[in-house]
């Protein structure tokens, strides 16, 4: 067999057109579906690493020159999924033909414009389950402080208290009141006197009416009635010895009733609860504020953390092969650069107040590889109501094992009217008119296997400004106290792990909340002295139970008794009168 | 799947050069084993559409060894991993991973690299076993097969007459 022949069994020559149409085709349908394919790619690793919504409305890929154009970028704020943490108008992103071949993306120039913050949503955006959301400040009378307040038990304790003892006291006092009378009114004359007295004045009645027998009742007059009136006397001054001692045993009963509000009052002082220590509320108000903006800083850093870090070559054996996917085995690269490379982007952001314009520099999937740390520089002059913002900012992970992320944000001469200072529920604090100047500076220090620290300042300087607060039930005296603060100044310092940072606040608005925060720990104090009182008095009426009513008794049957007795006496000496 | 089939019968009873059907089923495994979507696999369709490689016996070929693969991804793995970080072979392979074609082959995979390894290894010994059992079929058990009553019944469909129908015009042409 020939050559050619042998070459005619083995070689099908349409087929070398099939091939070149089946690639054609291929060729064609990767051209036609790509943009399809970047825009499905940019949502879905997007969403990965946002955990909400990642849209893009439109990606137009061009091969020559090799770029894209991205339209609509949406990302879902994943704590408000029906708002965009940030859109994006539009991005033009000039790509390096050279390394793309290499399957790394790297864009030489990029134009993002109309970036706008915090835009509303028509669907919501959450791709996974909501979490509960944080539990309400506390809707009680005060500030709601955590001012610690002892229980009624507590302050009580187990002793027996001072009234108790007292109340025990009078109840002796009354029984020692009715013996000790009883005694006396048993040593007084009694009706054999009186009879007595009878039987003398008849004695005297029944005496001759002769001159001797005048004489001799003269005599016997006179001294019976001395012997009457002096026993009349001591009668009547016994009763109002009585009544004396019964007045004074009904002030000790008033004084015992009365006690539990003293008792009350001093065992409350006594326990320690200190009002003082509701003092630094400055602290607490602001830095719950501050608190929740690093919170959500906190949130971001973590969530745009490992975008920031440089892929690990570590020696430690690799994971586990996806099925079908295996594993990519990296070989030094003789020119390296990173998968992913933003050389410089010009952004365009779109304010509620105007525009801010800047730069974004060497953002990078491998910081370590690429040698520069990201850096952003944005800055909006003569914006509506606010004369400049600034943003700048650096994120340096070049040296994994130590880490420096850097935000600086500068507000001068914003004026917003109805602008909310503190949101919290326990004093809600708005700036009807006035001017802000604000100063953000934060540092973020980590390192591969650190826990990051912040160390930042954030002072804030208000002025020519009207306060309100936002809430019902203040004190009117705090609230005026409040509204006739002009300018002040908040300083917050950062400092300590970036979970749980440590803050200073120092505010010159300290002494009018340290007045609010006192108030509303008097209100519990005197809500707890109450308590106190009210159990004490419980407790001394348990004594009191009979007291009164026995007191009552032995009153009457005394007073019956000297009364009967002076009435006898009255008799008696009335019937003087007639001899 | 059952046209497919179909055929595959026909055409292993017909009188095609068993090393085309054979040649077919060895570039099926290539193709079958490794993920589909590499670049090494247009070059294994351009021999496939150039060469007179029988085109039934690749197309089978190709489903029974995608459907293996998923099996034998944990094997490829081991290889593709032992040979990517074998020190002999790092200078070439860095060298490669440092050109276009090297990134868009996607070699340094060690699913890609293992199932083309395996594949490669196993083409010459699979092609002549292959076609050794061909022969084999054709002289000692094709004459069974006919005589099965199943076969019969397949050779009275539509199907077969128009399978037997578009063979005579392939011919023809080619």
């Amino acid at each position: 067999m020939s050559f050619a022949a042998t070459l005619n069994r083995w070689v099908r020559w349409r087929g070398l057109i099939a091939f070149v149409a089946v690639t054609a085709l291929l060729l064609a349908v990767w051209t036609l579906f790509l943009d399809g394919w970047v825009k499905s790619a940019i949502e879905a690793a997007g969403t990965a690493v946002v955990g909400a919504k990642v849209e893009v409305r439109k990606v137009d890929v061009s091969l020559s020159p090799l770029g894209m154009d991205i339209s609509g970028l949406a990302v879902t704020d994943p704590d408000a999924p029906m708002t965009n943490v940030v859109e994006i108008g539009s991005a033009t992103l000039a790509l390096e033909g050279g390394p793309a071949l290499l399957r790394k993306v790297v864009v030489s120039d990029a134009h993002i414009t109309g970036v706008r913050l915090h835009t509303p949503r028509r669907t919501s955006g959450a791709v996974k389950k909501a979490p509960p959301p944080p539990p309400q400040d506390k809707a009680d009378g005060g500030l709601g402080l955590d001012i610690p307040m002892p229980s009624v038990a507590d302050v009580l304790g187990n002793g027996k208290l001072a009234a108790e003892t007292v109340a025990e006291g009078v109840k002796t006092d009354v029984e020692t009141f009715r013996s000790r009378w009883d005694a006396r009114i048993k040593a007084l004359p009694n009706d054999k006197a009186i009879e007595d007295y009878r039987r003398r004045a008849k004695a005297i009645r029944e005496l001759p009416r002769t001159v001797p027998g005048i004489a001799q009742a003269a005599k016997d007059i006179k001294t019976l009635k001395r012997d009457i009136d002096r026993d009349a006397a001591a009668m009547r001054e016994a009763r109002k010895a009585l009544e004396s001692d019964q007045a004074a045993l009904r002030n000790k009963l008033r004084e015992v009733r009365n006690s539990p509000t003293a008792e009350a009052k001093r065992l409350v002082a006594g326990h320690g609860v200190n009002l003082g220590s509701a003092g630094g509320v400055a602290g607490t108000l602001f830095g719950a504020e501050a608190g929740r903006w690093v919170g959500t800083g906190n949130q971001w850093y973590h969530r745009l953390a490992p975008l920031l870090e440089s892929p690990d070559t570590g020696a430690e054996s690799p994971p586990p092969p996806v099925r079908a996917r295996g594993q990519d085995i990296r070989f030094p690269d003789r020119h390296p650069l990173p998968d992913f490379l933003l050389r410089k982007a010009r952004v365009q952001v779109m304010l509620e107040h105007g525009e801010m314009n800047g730069t974004l520099q060497d953002v990078t999937s491998d910081p370590r590889l690429w040698g520069r740390p990201t850096t952003f520089s944005l800055a909006g002059d003569q914006l509506k109501n606010m004369r400049r913002v600034a943003l700048t900012g650096k994120f340096d992970h070049v040296a994994p094992a130590a880490t420096r992320d850097e935000i600086t944000f500068t507000v001068d001469g914003y004026r917003q009217d109805n602008l909310p200072l503190l949101r919290g529920r326990a004093l809600p604090l708005v700036m009807e008119s006035g001017k802000v100047n604000l100063a953000v500076r934060t540092a973020v220090l980590g390192g591969k296997g650190l826990t990051p620290n912040i160390d930042g300042t954030i002072n804030a300087a208000l002025s020519d400004m009207r306060l309100k607060v936002a809430r019902e039930g203040i004190d009117p005296a705090v609230t005026t106290a409040l509204t006739g603060v002009t300018s002040t100044a908040v300083k917050v310092g950062l400092s300590g792990p970036l979970e749980f940072p440590k803050m200073r606040v120092d505010t010159d608005l300290d002494n009018v909340l340290k007045s609010v925060a006192r108030h509303a720990a008097e209100a519990k104090l005197a809500e707890l002295e109450g308590r106190v009182r009210a159990e004490i008095a419980r407790r001394v009426e348990q004594q009191l139970a009979d007291v009164e009513a026995r007191l009552q008794g032995h009153q009457k049957e005394l007073v019956d008794q000297l009364t009967s007795r002076i009435q006898g006496f009255d008799q008696l000496q009335a019937g003087l009168k007639g001899l | 799947m059952f046209r497919l089939l179909l055929k595959f019968l026909r055409v292993l009873g017909s009188d095609t050069d068993p090393l085309q059907i054979s040649l077919g089923f060895a570039l099926a495994m290539i193709a079958g084993f490794t993920p589909l979507f590499s670049l090494h696999n247009l070059i294994v369709l351009l021999l496939v559409l150039v060469l007179r490689v029988n085109l039934s016996a690749f197309l089978a070929g190709l489903a029974l060894f995608t459907g293996l693969a998923f099996l034998l991804d944990p094997l490829f793995h081991q290889v593709g991993r032992a040979v990517l970080t074998s020190d002999a072979l790092r200078g070439p392979f860095t060298a490669f991973y440092n050109t276009t074609p090297g990134r868009l082959s996607h070699f340094y995979n060690t699913i890609v690299m293992g199932s083309l390894v395996v594949s490669l290894v196993l083409f010459v010994p699979f092609l002549l076993l292959s076609n050794a059992l061909i022969v084999r079929y054709r002289t000692q058990v094709l004459g069974w097969v006919n005589r099965l009553k199943v076969v019969q019944a397949l050779k009275t469909t539509r199907l077969w007459s128009t399978l037997q129908r578009a063979q005579a015009i392939r011919d023809d042409l080619s």
